[in-house]
């Protein structure tokens, strides 16, 4: 029996006045355009938290969800509201905040890692050197992404040049911004407290192990 | 065969260096002065014990620079298609084997330990960072020669050419990085970590 926290009432609260726009626009236009189905989609991504925790996959911190939580909802409103046209710094905000999200992501994945797998070990400034680099990476898959959308439905997800600078800016400010943080919260505690809590399920934590064991092996079968 | 390779990764790294400042190429630049950077970190000594690169590494380092000039010396007389597009996949080989031993390094010189598949992961956040440091080089190049960047640009104008000429670098270097890691993994499959750095003798 999973119970309801604060943070899933949060994630409820989100997927539903998201559906419930969405309907709305669909109602009016009569047809499934890009803002309803960015809608949709981010209704949907909304309830993932839950979802994960529910299929005892991982327990997210509150503070995380509420984190994606604000991030893909700042997003779907931009969409379907039109802010990224109205609002020059919208689409500034809404990459920052996804930035310090998507950088705490690949934080605790990292810690994950350091964890579970015997053969990797990161020290406090290595982390936050990784988190960034990591970050950066997620910036560029996300703005090859956006292209690709771009080219093959002719949207207009990146506006300029300017614009994908801009982006990749707020990546790097981000990243940059949780970097420093995992830096000195790795100094004064332990991240293996962090890591147990998250509960990650057995064969998550086996699957991270395996290329441990897998390596071991190999090199094993090599001296022999 | 190391010292040899070492002598003519070195040779090509500086030629490297030459070319892409007579030819105002910022990034070349930035990628062989890493090169020789990362060149440099084995020889500075470590626990008593001067240090060079496996050979297999070395083989794979010396390609990038080499293909960069065969291409600055050959794109116009055979008329070679696409030489930008190669030059980004050259200049993400470059910066893919580099972090590879930018990783090797951390590895051994700090208290932070990573497997061999780690470090190649690594590797590839490695030259998507540097590929978005390229795509602020291209925008600055976009900017000083007259290409439309700005939103106001674009009023009733699609903006696609311009996203695709900026893009060139990262996409590139998305695509390119994963057939990188996976035949760097099969290159090293049967060096051990442990003799990725190989001893040049005492200190």
């Amino acid at each position: 029996m999973v119970t309801i926290n604060r943070a899933d009432m949060v994630s409820f609260t989100a997927t539903a006045v998201l559906l419930g726009i969405s309907v709305m626009i669909f109602m009016e236009s009569q047809q499934f355009n890009y803002q309803v189905n960015t809608g949709l989609v981010c209704a949907i991504f909304c309830l993932l938290p839950f979802l994960l925790r529910h299929m005892k996959l991982i327990t997210l911190p509150s503070p995380l969800v509420l984190m994606i939580e604000a991030s893909i909802f700042l997003h779907a409103y931009g969409v379907l509201f039109l802010q990224y046209d109205s609002i020059v710094v919208w689409d500034t905000l809404t990459h920052t905040v996804s930035s310090v999200t998507v950088a705490f992501c690949v934080l605790f994945t990292l810690m994950m890692v350091s964890v579970y797998d015997h053969r990797v070990s990161i020290t406090p400034f290595w982390m936050a050197f990784f988190v960034f680099i990591v970050m950066m990476t997620m910036g560029v898959y996300w703005e090859v992404f956006e292209l690709v959308v771009d080219e093959l439905t002719g949207t207009t997800m990146q506006y300029s040049p300017w614009d994908t600078v801009r982006d990749l800016a707020c990546d790097a400010l981000g990243g940059l911004l949780v970097s420093i943080y995992a830096y000195f919260y790795l100094q004064k505690h332990n991240g293996e407290e962090l890591v147990r809590s998250l509960e990650l399920h057995p064969r998550l934590q086996s699957f991270i192990k395996r290329g441990s064991r897998r390596e071991r092996r190999k090199g094993l079968s090599q001296r022999m | 065969m190391s010292r040899h390779l070492e002598y003519i990764w070195m040779c090509l790294l500086v030629l490297t260096f030459v070319v892409s400042v007579w030819k105002a190429d910022w990034m070349w630049m930035v990628m062989s002065t890493l090169g020789i950077l990362v060149l440099v970190l084995p020889r500075l000594g470590y626990e008593g014990l001067r240090q060079r690169y496996h050979a297999r590494l070395l083989i794979m380092a010396v390609i990038p620079p080499m293909g960069y000039l065969l291409l600055t010396v050959l794109a116009d007389p055979l008329a070679i298609p696409f030489p930008d597009l190669l030059a980004y996949a050259l200049h993400c080989g470059g910066a893919m084997i580099y972090g590879y031993m930018v990783m090797m390094a951390i590895d051994q010189r700090s208290d932070t330990v990573l497997s061999k598949r780690w470090m190649l992961l690594l590797s590839i956040a490695f030259a998507c960072a540097v590929s978005i440091l390229y795509t602020f080089f291209k925008y600055y190049y976009m900017l000083t020669n007259g290409y439309l960047v700005v939103n106001e640009d674009f009023i009733g104008i699609s903006p696609s050419p311009s996203n695709r000429l900026l893009m060139a670098p990262m996409t590139v270097t998305m695509l390119a990085s994963i057939a990188y890691a996976f035949l760097i993994k099969r290159f090293l499959m049967h060096v051990d970590k442990e003799h990725l750095f190989a001893a040049r003798g005492g200190a």
